[in-house]
């Protein structure tokens, strides 16, 4: 044996060292187990190891403990305690200590208690802290309630909300005095080269005033100026922090180098500061728009606009201002809009706060889904409450016990307010961890275009929610209970089995009552989600415009001037590219347009019909509008109904001809068929007129759940329908998305290969946006499935609730008539007649409940008609599968303390007695 | 809760060990005398916090010992029941005392 060994453990003597105070006395007691230890040692040395260990821990604990009790008592001395014995904090105290004890005693309904709390409040949490990040923080902007939205309405053409005219806002920032700054932006994409590789990347462009509105100062470097942003100025951009940080690895001398954006020279002149986001979009980098001024009119609605109001100015007296200016506008402004043609379509400002244009119309799901959490925590709270009465009737003698030796009834409440208390901190401590977890579940499976998500966390003014939520949660729970021993009567209680028949009534119709709420709550739930469901399937029945979407591969490629100069030759390119995608083992079909449906990069102009001149200064409607190349229907899978295609001679040939949708066909004629040979054109005014050739199948290009648009496809090179305005004679656009059909789609390297393909044309061209057709319809109904999800969950948990509610007081009830039901059946009831008997009990609970319900649902359904699509609040089937799917398992959950009342046996019932 | 003046049955015990063990009374010894005469097994943790809540109630004292070679080098406590102590066991033998009188043949 080594002289190690009989030295005790380290591990447990450094504890000690730790524990015990560096003294003659704390050395001392290690000196005691040291002793000890080495004579247990000579026996064995596992034994006098694990004695040491034992030891060790207890002193540790002991003194832990002592330590504790002296901070808690300030003096050990115990006569200072004497006539304390009473006070507020230590009757609490014994409260506490009394109800965590009897808690420990019952841990089946402690746990399932908690567990049902837990749920409740952190389902609530969960919403909230979604409700909290995204919907109540104000903008991670200085001052962001003087911030406003700048938008137009024109209802005189069926416009009800359109973006801003650069003319407008250069009048309103020269002529205007309720802004203190006015900025126009607007996204798009920019290729990057000159690096490792080309790039195409996000940027936004911005007028001088948009970061001095926001009043957000770049990290490094300065913001646009007025100079930067003149027509003539040179080129200057600034990064984001993101891209500062990984192209340039955080170099503190970017200012002053340079950037090939679209193939223009542009000097770096700032990096944005980490966490700024420009209304919740995060480019690469930000571009000056530079106007020239006298390319301006009123017209080209299609810039998005902020502004800072002045101190003391409301939007009312801005809105009026902005009224006054318009006329100014067109005069300063000539080429666009007349006087007649904004009063025509009563063209007038109007501005929303600047969060409004942030979150959109997310708020409509986020408070459906708040109420659903806050139906879940009363469903959960009817639960406990049940419970409790349950358990308080099990406890009716210690209460009279109490009751007797003097205790007040103030004193028998706040023991029962203890215990729920401490439910309520167990139930939010494991709440705030169910949310904590179920937010990451949220933000994994939100969609990408929820607003906002990065402010998403567990908050100050979420915890403090979730402490109010759980108060709330356990003062309606102790509520019955505690009203309960109001009127508490102490002989009845001490009676042996004390069965006061009235009063045992009047319980049992509190319980029915809470029941009865519980399956109401579920119901509305159950409906709601019913609901869902049906406005999904009606969203998956739309016909979106195209074809098995998961075959499709659709990415963008541009073409900057300063690559090729030349349309022609630049809308050639394109053909070529798709041409050698085309030859790609695999591929079915390639098509080229301007915009794939759902991708929001449609254009939106004027149309004029030769059969249907307008009268005199009357508008001509505005339609969407896509340059298509020839066997993009055919990629995309959209039936060509009359006519043909474009086809590739059109494009060659400059040819006058169009193919339009169903819808846009139906509006001017009967049929798809006689809408071909007709013309119609676009432009300043009527005479540029184009053949229609072909009719297709409508397309839903404005999201799944929006009417279908109606579109116009114009071959991707054509004369230039707005030749006088700007000078060019031929139109084609520089940026073309790419529908690539081919089985091979989503797998390894079909990708490089189209990348190969297309380099193998130009290898400067940078592809971006590489996602399936199928992704972009995902993205189209992302809001409603996640909606439906989050409303699922919900019901299954209310619902789950629900029937454990139903379950436990009939049970409760059955257990309760033991007696009776004993002596039925020796009076020779049949099996059955009992059965029918409980089972009756339950069939008048979900009955009351389905009915309450309904009329519920029938409420509350319309708060959500928002969410909803292709189906009415009031849908007949949902309403009626519910009701019955409601009743069938509440009679499901009376079927079994029914089947248990059915066996009772006389004897054994009666004995109990 | 304990009152004023009076021990707990534990205390009692430990210092009436104190006392039997004499000049011996050391931590391990009191372990030991406690297991052995009053066949109660305790943790060396709640010992010894016994142990210093008598002397906070001054009902007994410590002195220090210099160490002895197989503790490591570490000091020994010796323990003494104080006058208090010893009024305090009094006390508690004298309401036994009453409490017992007459009960002789209930108890035996």
């Amino acid at each position: 044996m080594s002289a190690g060994q009989l030295r005790p453990p380290r591990v447990a003597e450094a504890l000690l060292r730790k524990v015990l105070a560096d003294d003659a006395v704390g050395r001392s007691v290690i000196g005691d187990l040291t002793e000890e230890h080495s004579r247990r040692a000579l026996l064995h040395v596992g034994a006098a190891r694990r004695w040491y260990w034992r030891e060790a821990a207890a002193v540790v604990f002991h003194s832990t403990r002592d330590r504790f009790r002296k901070r808690a008592v300030p003096t050990t001395d115990v006569s200072h305690r004497v006539g304390r014995g009473d006070g507020m904090l230590r009757r609490t105290w014994a409260d506490l200590r009394f109800g965590v004890r009897t808690l420990w005693r019952t841990p089946g309904f402690t746990v399932v208690a908690a567990i049902t709390l837990a749920l409740g409040i952190g389902a609530n949490t969960a919403i909230f802290s979604l409700v909290d990040g995204i919907l109540l923080r104000p903008l991670p902007y200085d001052e962001a309630d003087g911030l406003v939205g700048v938008w137009n309405t024109a209802p005189g053409v069926d416009v009800e909300q359109i973006t801003q005219s650069p003319a407008l806002h250069f009048t309103y920032e020269d002529e205007g005095t309720v802004f203190e700054e006015l900025g126009l932006w607007n996204r798009g994409t920019v290729a990057i080269t000159g690096l490792d590789e080309a790039l195409q990347e996000e940027a936004i462009w911005v007028t001088d005033g948009t970061f001095r509105a926001l009043r957000v100062q770049p990290v490094v470097g300065r913001r646009f100026s007025r100079e930067d942003d003149a027509a003539d100025a040179p080129g200057t951009t600034i990064l984001s922090y993101r891209y500062w940080r990984s192209q340039f690895g955080g170099d503190p001398d970017i200012i002053g180098r340079t950037l090939r954006v679209d193939g223009n020279v542009r000097e770096i002149i700032g990096v944005m500061p980490p966490d700024f986001r420009l209304l919740g979009n995060d480019p690469t980098i930000y571009l000056p728009m530079r106007w020239d001024r006298s390319q301006v009119f009123v017209g080209q609605f299609s810039f998005r606009s902020l502004g800072r109001l002045k101190p003391g100015v409301t939007p009312e007296q801005a809105t009026a201002e902005m009224t006054r200016l318009l006329p100014i506008a067109v005069e300063k402004f000539p080429g666009g809009m007349k006087l007649e043609h904004v009063e025509q379509a009563r063209l007038a400002p109007f501005l929303t706060p600047l969060k409004t244009d942030v979150i959109g119309n997310v708020g409509d799901v986020l408070w459906v889904l708040l109420g659903t959490a806050a139906m879940v925590l009363l469903i959960a709270c009817a639960n406990v409450t049940n419970l409790s009465l349950v358990r308080a009737e099990g406890r009716d003698r210690e209460v009279a016990v109490r009751t007797a030796m003097g205790a007040a009834r103030i004193r028998i409440a706040s023991q029962f307010i203890t215990e729920t208390a401490v439910l309520g901190v167990v139930g939010c401590a494991v709440g705030l961890g169910l949310a904590y977890g179920g937010l990451q579940v949220l933000l994994a499976i939100a969609p990408t275009n929820l607003p906002r998500l990065e402010a998403i966390s567990i908050s100050p003014a979420v915890l403090l929610f979730t402490v109010a939520v759980a108060v709330l949660a356990c003062l309606a729970v102790s509520l019955l209970p505690v009203l309960r021993y109001g009127e508490f009567n102490l002989v009845n209680a001490l009676k042996e089995g004390g069965r006061g028949a009235s009063s045992s009534r009047q319980r049992n119709r509190i319980r029915n009552t809470l029941v009865v709420a519980q399956v109401t709550l579920a119901m509305v739930l159950l409906i709601g989600s019913g609901l869902m469901i049906r406005s999904f399937r009606a969203l998956m029945a739309v016909e979106p415009g195209f074809r098995s979407p998961e075959s499709v591969l659709t990415l963008r490629v541009s073409i900057p001037s300063a690559e090729i100069e030349n349309l022609g030759e630049m809308a050639q390119t394109h053909e070529l590219i798709a041409r050698r995608i085309g030859e790609i083992p695999g591929v079915t079909s390639v098509g080229l347009s301007s915009s794939i449906t759902m991708d929001g990069m449609a254009g939106f102009d004027p149309i004029f019909v030769e059969q249907f001149p307008l009268s005199e200064g009357q508008l001509p409607p505005v339609r969407t509008f896509k340059w298509i190349g020839e066997g993009y229907f055919e990629t995309m899978g959209n039936p060509v109904l009359a006519g043909r295609p474009i086809a590739r001679a059109d494009l060659h040939e400059r040819a006058p001809v169009v193919v339009i949708t169903e819808n846009l066909a139906l509006e001017y004629w009967d049929s798809p068929a006689e809408a071909l040979g007709k013309r119609i054109g676009t432009g300043i005014e009527e005479g540029d007129w184009r053949t229609i050739v072909g009719v297709v199948g409508n397309v839903r290009d404005n999201g799944m759940s929006q009417d279908a648009a109606t579109v116009v496809y114009w071959p991707m090179i054509t004369r230039n329908p707005w030749e006088e305005l700007v000078g060019d004679s031929v139109f084609a656009s520089r940026e073309m998305a790419y529908a690539i059909r081919s089985d091979r789609t989503g797998t390894a390297g079909f990708l490089d290969e189209i990348r190969r393909a297309i380099w193998s044309v130009n290898s400067n061209l940078p592809l971006a946006g590489v996602r399936t057709l199928e992704d972009i319809l995902d993205r189209s109904t992302a809001r409603t499935s996640f909606t439906l999800v989050m409303l699922g969950v919900a019901t299954a948990v209310a619902l789950l609730l629900g029937a454990v509610g139903v379950y436990g007081v009939i049970s409760y009830v059955v257990s309760q008539r033991t007696r009776e039901i004993g002596v039925r059946i020796a009076l020779g009831a049949q099996t059955g007649a009992v059965m029918n008997m409980v089972l009756r009990h339950g069939l008048l609970l979900a009955g009351t409940g389905v009915a309450a319900g309904l009329l519920a649902a029938f409420g509350l359904t319309r708060l959500m008609s928002s969410v909803l699509y292709g189906v009415d609040p009031v849908d007949a089937i949902t309403y009626v599968t519910v009701a019955v799917g409601t009743t069938v398992v509440v009679l499901f959950a009376s079927y079994l303390p029914a089947r248990r009342a059915a066996g009772v046996d006389p004897l054994e019932a009666l004995r109990a007695e | 809760m304990k009152r004023r003046g009076t021990i707990g049955e534990f205390e009692q015990l430990v210092l009436l060990a104190i006392l039997q063990l004499k000049s011996e009374a050391y931590g391990p010894n009191i372990s030991e005398e406690l297991e052995r005469k009053a066949g109660r097994r305790v943790s060396r943790g709640a010992l010894y916090s016994s142990l210093d809540r008598l002397q906070q109630k001054g009902l007994l004292q410590w002195e220090i010992e210099v160490a002895s070679s197989d503790r490591g080098g570490h000091p020994k406590r010796r323990f003494e029941v104080t006058q208090p102590g010893i009024a305090a066991l009094r006390e508690y033998r004298k309401a036994l005392t009453k409490l017992w009188a007459g009960l002789e043949e209930v108890l035996g």
